[in-house]
């Protein structure tokens, strides 16, 4: 059985177990919010409302997408942090286990690991607080964390203060792939789209299969595996004949992207990879 | 440079770091979190020059003394919860990202240490057990002694007790340490020499000889160009290179 988790509003899981129940896979999902009060656990068992315990062993693989903390009182904390202990260090096979997501809480910190692998370039970034500047060639500016934000504007000549540390990056145009790496699976898919953030525009996005050569595919898996992450949604972006590395973001949101596509590529590799015991 | 940056309260840091620059004349400095916050920085990655001239880019400074308790000095109360955890983020993520850069960092910011489950009392007492340590199983607070380690350094204000630990068990505080990648902190045993809890700080029996093994392991990790730096020397009236090391010439 696979035990998902995560919040009934995230949309990634939704699509996730819509294609558990499609194929009639085993699974089970804990929703956080109830976790410690309608849902719980001990050293055993999972409880669910109405339906039988279900047994930790029982369980071939986590998918865990905990993105938030949900409002808690003191026994709920108490029983996520018992959650945390059982993802980073008792479930053999979790997707991601919680402290190996931790490298996208700062992007200069992944940027620089990534900097290790040859196939792609890392845009010119810097790290910026407290200043102000002006800018002279064309910049976007971004979260330095794990936190989101919406980088829809190309800062070209004007003058911009930094408070709280920021990324200012060299504005790359070229084609935005977005590369789901899952175990040994790739899935990469090309965006076309006249945004600057394509998760933001304001017209739909051409979203096609993208043929990444070997050697990128070879880096993404390799880096994944220095991360310690064994599913992660990678940006690039292709400009010149060039690869840029953007970021790998740990919980990735690909349903949006495997709507688009004629097969659910990224759930089954998920699913073959949750169904199977690691030992 | 050894670089302190803690928060205004951390005993331990302010003693080093007086000892430090004082009596050793090392170049050393201390930043509390509300002075660092508000320094202005720009770092470029992969290139060590910035154009700030009041921080040292983080490739000049040998040992990183950070202690993230009290990081939300001086943070925006007045805003949001929202807000607050973006701006909590924003330095943690440059923390991270500096920490990872400079040559020595106690302890340790790898990305691992950010998640609770690391720090759970289930995960401590595991890796207790498995580096062979015994846990106590004493839930009401009994009589707690507290061991400091330093590096390669184990102290005690009660020396006896470091025969009650023996051999073994000192390895194993050694061990549990580098399994959660910790240099500095604190172990608190009972009396029977079994783990009650730790803490990745020192922050009890800060004593003399605690600082001054503080200050020789951070002096250890001070490198310049291939040498060691140890402390000024005191007197005056020795040779460096003896009147034998210098034949007249006939």
């Amino acid at each position: 059985m696979i035990l998902v988790l995560g919040q009934c509003s995230d949309q990634v899981i939704g699509a996730f177990m819509h294609h558990c129940v499609k194929h009639s896979v085993d699974f089970a999902f804990v929703d956080l919010n109830q976790l410690g009060k309608s849902i719980d656990m001990d050293e055993l068992y999972w409880f669910f409302p109405g339906q039988s315990p279900v047994s930790h062993s029982d369980i071939t693989g986590v998918y865990n997408r905990f993105l938030d903390w949900p409002k808690q009182n003191k026994y709920q904390m108490d029983r996520l942090l018992s959650l945390f202990d059982w993802l980073d260090h008792r479930y053999e096979n979790v997707i991601n286990r919680p402290k190996d997501t931790m490298s996208n809480l700062s992007k200069p910190y992944q940027l620089d690991i990534a900097s290790q692998f040859f196939s792609w370039s890392i845009p010119k970034t810097n790290i910026i607080m407290n200043t102000q500047i002006k800018i002279k060639s064309p910049f976007i500016c971004k979260s330095i964390s794990s936190e989101r934000s919406i980088v829809n504007q190309v800062y070209r000549q004007e003058e911009k203060a930094f408070y709280e540390p920021a990324l200012l990056q060299a504005y790359i145009p070229g084609l935005n792939i977005r590369v789901h790496a899952c175990d040994d699976v790739i899935v990469a898919v090309g965006i076309q789209s006249d945004a600057v953030d394509y998760r933001y525009s304001r017209f739909e996005n051409d979203i096609f299969m993208y043929h990444l050569p070997g050697q990128v595919e070879k880096d993404i898996l390799a880096l994944n595996r220095t991360l310690g992450l064994r599913f992660s949604g990678v940006d690039l972006i292709y400009h010149n004949k060039k690869y840029y590395f953007l970021e790998a973001n740990p919980s990735p949101g690909y349903a949006y992207f495997e709507s688009q596509l004629s097969r659910p590529y990224i759930s089954e590799a998920l699913v073959s990879s949750l169904s199977r015991s690691i030992h | 440079m050894i670089l302190f940056l803690t928060h205004e309260k951390d005993i331990f840091a302010k003693q080093c770091y007086l000892m430090l620059k004082y009596q050793y004349q090392v170049p050393t400095r201390w930043l509390s979190w509300q002075v660092f916050k508000k320094q202005s920085q720009c770092h470029m990655l992969g290139h060590q020059d910035i154009f700030n001239a009041i921080l040292p880019s983080p490739q000049q400074i040998d040992v990183l003394y950070v202690n993230l308790n009290g990081i939300n000095e001086g943070s925006k109360q007045d805003s949001d919860m929202k807000d607050q955890r973006y701006y909590l983020h924003s330095w943690l993520g440059f923390l991270m990202w500096y920490a990872n850069q400079v040559k020595y960092c106690l302890n340790p910011l790898k990305h691992g240490v950010f998640s609770p489950g690391v720090w759970s009392k289930t995960n401590i007492r595991r890796q207790a057990h498995l580096c062979g340590l015994s846990v106590s199983e004493h839930r009401r607070k009994r009589t707690e002694v507290i061991c400091s380690i330093l590096g390669n350094q184990i102290i005690t204000d009660d020396p006896s007790f470091l025969c009650t630990l023996g051999h073994e068990r000192i390895k194993a505080s050694f061990k549990l340490f580098h399994a959660l990648e910790l240099k500095f902190g604190q172990i608190f045993f009972d009396e029977s020499g079994a783990l009650c809890k730790l803490s990745q700080s020192i922050q009890y029996q800060i004593s003399v000889p605690v600082i001054i093994k503080a200050c020789q392991y951070m002096l250890s990790k001070l490198s310049y160009h291939g040498f060691q730096y140890l402390h000024v020397l005191n007197v005056s009236n020795g040779w460096t290179l003896s009147t034998t090391e210098r034949p007249k010439i006939v």
